[in-house]
Parts: structure tokens; C-alpha cells; sequence
């Protein structure tokens, strides 16, 4: 059992705090006592466990649900430059509880429902500063919208057979759904380059794509977790038979 | 500390007479495991097509206490939970498996488990059905399976549950409610609050609800529905399923589809703002009572139309089927409603 | 851990700016706020949600921090800094939510009784055990909420002692107490 008088010199080393001769002689002590030393290693590990926590982070609806509310209330003037781009609020966040385990890159790259220049600022720099202009922030944003869908598939199709083909069939119609939206759209745009409804438009559309293809992905692994899927391939037969 | 303790399977039943349609013959097995009683009856009969049906109905009682959690994983299979009154919960499995004979039925049901862990207060319930390479290949049988699991438990107890195929829904349980279907449905009636409602291709509806914070549902392809549900914000979303909110009462109301319809019904609250899009569906904002609101639509390429006198800006002439931006009474409430291709109509309901 | 936003505690020349971007938020500017979303809602959320213990009342909460923030920014008047302010304005509001929520009351500060950890049944500590995520988080959920928030001022976010006192209004030799009877309590929890 630890020493109880050392408890709090122990307890400083690990904040940092304790004097040099305070410290001294504890690492004497911590030499020859055991228990202490066993301690001290323990809350040394919890601390830096604490430390290396992940920052977990808010989705982005919360930022627009503020900036509206403030609005609301007449305490701020106009809309910022983002949210003037774009003029509906973030899509749905379809499932947002169902963990991702898609490569760790793809996930910090675009963490759910971020549009990349609002995941940028969502980092470090202020909002404020590296405006482009609209236009070209639009289309780097459509650009990196249309990766992350391309590096989804690839990894949705890669694994296609863990879901059920009954739910795999029902995801496909609807991803063809938004595809169909998303093609629409472009050519609205490509007619009338200006026009906002097209925008906003196209930007939903890519975003609910992201959203729908980042859900399935995430559904395989829960099937593929549990042996769900074969679960499900006998599920399948019973739904038939 | 956990102990697991699975279903206990009790006595074969005597088999019927063939080709008939007939009524069950039962058997009640009492067993006591420490100080649960576990009552197993098992039904047999023939099911309308013709196959064997086999049935084993078991109840287990759980010590929940009255702010418990119960977590639930069913594959094939409703789920249905309500209040009961006192501090335990009871469960109900009712395992149903169809098969070419009833040697058949009754084989594939005990291959199918419901393992319950109790630590403390919290309880899981998961279905496990045989699993792996090894057995798919060694058997190549389908198995014909569904659990059927009925929770009656406190109004405080904290529900998590998912089905793959069935439905679930929960009725006046008051603690955290999350479910999560993949074709079932999901139905959520007189909770206090709502951490996720979602299904992919099964309906989703939330109705007689009061909660504090933020309520979200969703679907891919089935309707997602709210009605009589306050809350402080309202987020309802679906792919190619229809959206319908009817008498809420919020700040903030989202709804969402892509080829979908939204419905939108009831009496805006003061302030509040709703934001109502689909790309190609139909939005229908049925308005009621007297709060003044100003109101935003815009289409592409679909007709935009109201039929609730609004003072308008003007509006650029090429685009005057296209959008409508107008104030009705002092324009507290802000609508702002946007499609694609589809129509939005405005009216009073 | 490499924090992206810039720490709590800003150096003097930081707080002059601090006071600039607070001023320029009094008076209505969108993007000012915006910033100072973007460099503290991160911290605030992780706090809010390890002392919460879900997501959802977190974001809730988030929402409430900020919208309280912006009401009284006019008492802001840069004696500590922004980041210390809201970490204040946001403890209030977790705990306040956690009794409302609980049926017994909660403390800021818990009684100090017997420091667990020390008994012999953990004498033999955690030793080789693998400390995952997952482990400290479920612990750090069940530490009574006075010392779980000291815990994670303290040893998550990287405050000092005299910061975390300022967060939580209490005086600093109460702080380090309350991290230390935590780091004792999660030894106990990890042990079991």
C-alpha cells in the first residue's frame, strides 16, 4: 500500500509542480518503496491517458442553428460569407450515430455532413480570412464533395457483400435517386451558371450523396461486426420463403 | 460482473396429425433459475402455407430498477416496448420458425439464441443466430427463424434497439429512446426523449411527444412522419420518402427528401423557422392559426404558388413562377421552402 | 496531443486582441462570433460531452453556451482570458443541467472522504493493463461531476490549476484536491 504522506508529493510530480527538492527526494523514496512507485506510474499513465483523449467534434448544424437563433433575436447583422453561400442549412445527418470505420483518413478528410472549406475552417483559421471569391470556392468545394463520393464507392463496392441484397437493392435505387438530382442540377447550372436555386441545388445533392454512401458503409461493418450478414442472408430466405 | 443466461429450452412437444390446420396443444415448463422464474411454452401447429410451424414463447423477468437501460439487438423480428408499472421489466420472446416438417420447425429453432446479460441496471438483449464460414458451408439449409421480443418496462428505463428486418417501437418510456431499423419500421409514441429514430427502408414516426431538446428522424426510402410532437427543433429527413410534419409545435422545423414530398401542417410557433426542401417532390405548407410570417420559396424549374394573401417584394420577372418572397401578418415566423424541379404550395389548411 | 485551437490561457498580447474580436462581436458582427465559435466550440464540446455523457445534450448545451456567451459578452471585461470565460460559462451550464437532471444534488466540489486508490485490493494498481479510450472514457463518466470537472480542465484540456480554479470558482488548492481525488477514483475504476 502506498504511503500516505507521499501521496500528494506524488500526486504534484505528476502535475508538474513539485520543487526541485521535494522532487529529489521523493525519486529517493520512489527507489525503495514499491507501492509508491506502482502509483506513481498509474496516475502518471492516467494523466497522460487524459491527455491524449480525443477533442471530439461538434457537428456543424450547431454553428448554423446559433448564427440563426442570434439572427433571430436581432443580435447579429448579416448572414456571414459561408452562410450567404450557402443559403440552405447543412443536410440531414442521415444515421449520424452509426460509427464510421472507413479508412482514418477519409474520416478526418470529411468528417459527416462537412462541406471541406467549412471542415478547413472548422480547424484552426478563422472563417474570415482566404476568400477567393465565391465562384472558385464553390467549385473547389463541388470538387471535394465529388472525391470523397468517389473514394466512397470504391469502398462500398469493395464490400458489397455483406449487405443483404433486398436492403443493398433499396440503398442503390436511392443513391440513383440523388444521382439523378445531382445530374439535374449540374445541368441547371451549366444553363444558367448564376442562378442560386441550381447552386444550393447541387450542393445538397452532393452532400446527401456523401451522407448516404458514408451510412452504408457504415451499415456493412455493423453487419460485418456481428456475422450479421450471414445473419442476414438467412433472414433474406425467411423473408422469401 | 455479468451473468449470462440464455433462453432455457424446455420439454418436445407431441406431434399432431398431419395436413390439418388445427389448434395448438401446449405444454407449461416451470423452471426457477435462482430467482427468475422462466416460463417456456411451445406451440405447434401448421402455419397457412402449409409449413410446419414451430413456437416457443419464454418471459424473463429484469431488475432494472426504475431508471434502467436495456439495450436490444434483433436480427428477424419486432421489437416492442411500453410501460409497465413497479421496477423490473418483463421481456417476452416469442420465436417463430417455419420448416418442412416439425422435426424440421423445431430443429432450426434451437439453433437461433436470445443471449440476456444483466450488470446492474442495464440489461442486453441479443439475438444470435448461427454464425461463420465454417457452419454456412457445412449447412446449407435456410434458416426460417423470426424472435419476436415484447419489453414491458419502467417509464424511466433508457431503450437502445435495432432490428434488421422488424419493426420497433416504443410507447410512453420516458428515458433515452434510440432505435434503429434497417427494413422495419420505427415508432415512437408519447416519449421524453428521442436520441435517434431511423430506419432505411422501413417508415419512421414520432408522434404524441413532448421533449426538451432536439428530436431527428430518418429514412432512406420509407415516410417519415411527426405529428403532435413538441420540441425545441424538428429534423426530419429522407431520401426517396415523403416527409409529413403535422401539428408541432418548435423554433425550428428541418425537413428534407430528394424525390420525396414534404408536408408541412399546424400553426407556426413565434419566430420559428422552418425550412422545408425536396429536389423534385412536392411541398406543401399548410398553414393554420394567425402567426404572421415572412415567407422565402424558390423553384428551378417547378411552380411556386400561394394561396394565402402575402404583401410581396417584386420579383424579377423571369423568375415570377419560380420564387415568391412575401410577408403575411408581421412576418414573426420565417418559411423558407426550396425544390428543384418540384411544386411548393402555400395555403391555409 | 497537439491542440488545434490556440490555448485557453492567451499571453497578454493575445488578450488585446481577444478584447478587439469581443467588442467587434458587441457590436453585431457575424464573422467575429463565427471566429470564436471556430477556436473554442471544439473544447467546449468535448467537455461538454465527457461531463454530460452523450452527444446529443452536448450539442444541446453547445447551442446554449454560445447563445448565453453572446447575451453577456458585455460582462466580458478581459480579466481572464476568452477561453477561461467560457469554459466558466459552460461548467455553469453542465452542471446546472446535471441537477436538473439528477435526483440527488450535485456539488461543485464532492466532500473529500477517503481517497480510494490507495486500499490494498488496488495496491497492485493497474500494472500491465492496456488503458484504451474507451476505458478512461467510461471511467471519467462515473467520476462524481465536481472532480470530473476538474479532471478535465485539468488533465484533458491542459488547464493550470489557477485556470481551472478561475473556470470553476473555486480556489486553487481546492482544484488540485479535486484532480487528485480524481486520478485516485479512475486508478480505483481501472482496477476493477
Amino acid at each position: 500500500m502506498a504511503c500516505a504522506r507521499h501521496v500528494n508529493a506524488i500526486q504534484e510530480l505528476v502535475d508538474g509542480t513539485l520543487g526541485s527538492i521535494r522532487r529529489a527526494e521523493l525519486e529517493l523514496h520512489l527507489e525503495q518503496c514499491e507501492p509508491c512507485r506502482r502509483l506513481a506510474d498509474d496516475l502518471a499513465r492516467i494523466r497522460d491517458s487524459a491527455a491524449s483523449l480525443e477533442p471530439l467534434t461538434p457537428p456543424d448544424r450547431v454553428w448554423l442553428q446559433i448564427a440563426g437563433r442570434l439572427r433571430q433575436e436581432g443580435r447579429i447583422a448579416a448572414p456571414t460569407p459561408l452562410a450567404a453561400a450557402r443559403r440552405t442549412f447543412m443536410p440531414l445527418a442521415l444515421a449520424a450515430s452509426l460509427l464510421l470505420i472507413v479508412g482514418a483518413s477519409l474520416y478526418v478528410l470529411y468528417p459527416r455532413g462537412t462541406a471541406p472549406d467549412e471542415a478547413a475552417s472548422a480547424g484552426n483559421a478563422p472563417a474570415a480570412d482566404a476568400v477567393q471569391g465565391v465562384e472558385t470556392e464553390f467549385r473547389l468545394a463541388e470538387q471535394h464533395l465529388q472525391n470523397a463520393i468517389n473514394k466512397l464507392q470504391e469502398a462500398a463496392k469493395a464490400d458489397d457483400a455483406a449487405i443483404d441484397t433486398q436492403i443493398a437493392s433499396t440503398l442503390q435505387k436511392n443513391l440513383e435517386v440523388i444521382d439523378q438530382a445531382i445530374a439535374e442540377s449540374r445541368s441547371a447550372l451549366r444553363q444558367e451558371p448564376q442562378s442560386v436555386p441550381a447552386r444550393d441545388s447541387l450542393f445538397d445533392a452532393l452532400k446527401r450523396k456523401v451522407s448516404l454512401l458514408q451510412d452504408t458503409i457504415a451499415l456493412m461493418n455493423q453487419m460485418r461486426k456481428g456475422d450479421a450478414a450471414g445473419a442476414a442472408q438467412i433472414v433474406d430466405s425467411a423473408n422469401k420463403s | 460482473m455479468s451473468r449470462m443466461v440464455a433462453v432455457v429450452v424446455a420439454v418436445v412437444m407431441v406431434a399432431a396429425g398431419a395436413g390439418q390446420a388445427h389448434a395448438q396443444s401446449a405444454v407449461r415448463d416451470r423452471t426457477v433459475t435462482r430467482d427468475r422464474v422462466v416460463f417456456v411454452d411451445r406451440y405447434q401447429g401448421r402455419d397457412r402455407d402449409q409449413r410446419e410451424q414451430q413456437t416457443e414463447r419464454s418471459t424473463r423477468t429484469l431488475k432494472l430498477g426504475a431508471n434502467g437501460e436495456v439495450y436490444i439487438a434483433n436480427i428477424a423480428g419486432h421489437i416492442a416496448v411500453m410501460r409497465g408499472g413497479g421496477n423490473e421489466a418483463t421481456l417476452e420472446i416469442v420465436k417463430t420458425s417455419r420448416g418442412r416438417t416439425a422435426e424440421d420447425a423445431r430443429e432450426m429453432l434451437e439453433l437461433v439464441h436470445v443471449d440476456i446479460t444483466e450488470r446492474g441496471s442495464r440489461a442486453e438483449i441479443k439475438t444470435r443466430y448461427p454464425q461463420g464460414e465454417e457452419w454456412r458451408r457445412n449447412n446449407r439449409r435456410n434458416i426460417n427463424v423470426s424472435v419476436a421480443m415484447t419489453l414491458t418496462a419502467p417509464a424511466g428505463t433508457r431503450v437502445q434497439a435495432s432490428s434488421i428486418s422488424g419493426d420497433i417501437s416504443t410507447r410512453d418510456i420516458k428515458g433515452d429512446v434510440a432505435l434503429e431499423s434497417v427494413s422495419g419500421s420505427v415508432r415512437i409514441s408519447n416519449a421524453g426523449r428521442v436520441a435517434a429514430a431511423k430506419s432505411i427502408s422501413g417508415s419512421v414516426e414520432i408522434t404524441d411527444t413532448e421533449i426538451e431538446g432536439q428530436l431527428e428522424a430518418s429514412s432512406v426510402s420509407g415516410t417519415v412522419l411527426m405529428r403532435n410532437v413538441k420540441a425545441r427543433s424538428l429534423e426530419a429527413g429522407a431520401v426517396s420518402g415523403n416527409v409529413v410534419v403535422q401539428d408541432v409545435s418548435c423554433d425550428r422545423v428541418e425537413a428534407q427528401t430528394v424525390s420525396g414530398d414534404v408536408q408541412f401542417s399546424g400553426t407556426l410557433a413565434r419566430g420559428g423557422r422552418y425550412e422545408l426542401s425536396s429536389h423534385s417532390g412536392t411541398i406543401r405548407a399548410a398553414v393554420a392559426g394567425d402567426t404572421g410570417f415572412e415567407v422565402e420559396a424558390t423553384s428551378f424549374s417547378g411552380d411556386v404558388r400561394s394561396d394565402i394573401p402575402l404583401k410581396t417584394e417584386s420579383t424579377d420577372g423571369r423568375r415570377r413562377n419560380r420564387t415568391i418572397r412575401g410577408v403575411y401578418g408581421d412576418g414573426s415566423a420565417v418559411l423558407d421552402l426550396t425544390t428543384f424541379s418540384g411544386s411548393i404550395v402555400i395555403s391555409r389548411r | 496531443m497537439t491542440a488545434p485551437f490556440p490555448r485557453a490561457g492567451a499571453a497578454p498580447a493575445g488578450r488585446a486582441a481577444e478584447l478587439a474580436l469581443v467588442e467587434r462581436c458587441r457590436q453585431g458582427d457575424a464573422g467575429a462570433f463565427e471566429e470564436v465559435y471556430r477556436t473554442h466550440a471544439g473544447r467546449l464540446y468535448s467537455v461538454a460531452c465527457r461531463m454530460v455523457g452523450n452527444p446529443a445534450d452536448a450539442e444541446d448545451l453547445l447551442q446554449e453556451i454560445f447563445l448565453s456567451a453572446h447575451r453577456k459578452l458585455d460582462s466580458f471585461r478581459g480579466e481572464s482570458a476568452l477561453g477561461t470565460w467560457l469554459y466558466r460559462l459552460a461548467m455553469n451550464l453542465c452542471l446546472d443541467y446535471l441537477r436538473s437532471k439528477a435526483s440527488r444534488t450535485s456539488h461543485l466540489t464532492d466532500a473529500l472522504d477517503d481517497e480510494p486508490g490507495l486500499a490494498d485490493a488496488s495496491s497492485r494498481g493497474l500494472a500491465n493493463r492496456a488503458l484504451t479510450r474507451i476505458d478512461m472514457e467510461r471511467a471519467v463518466a462515473q467520476l462524481p461531476e465536481g472532480c470530473r470537472a476538474a479532471f478535465l480542465l485539468h488533465d484533458v484540456e491542459g488547464l493550470e490549476h489557477r485556470e481551472v480554479a478561475e473556470a470553476l470558482g473555486i480556489a486553487e488548492g481546492t482544484s488540485k484536491s479535486q484532480v487528485h481525488k480524481a486520478r485516485l477514483r479512475l486508478r480505483a475504476l481501472l482496477t476493477e
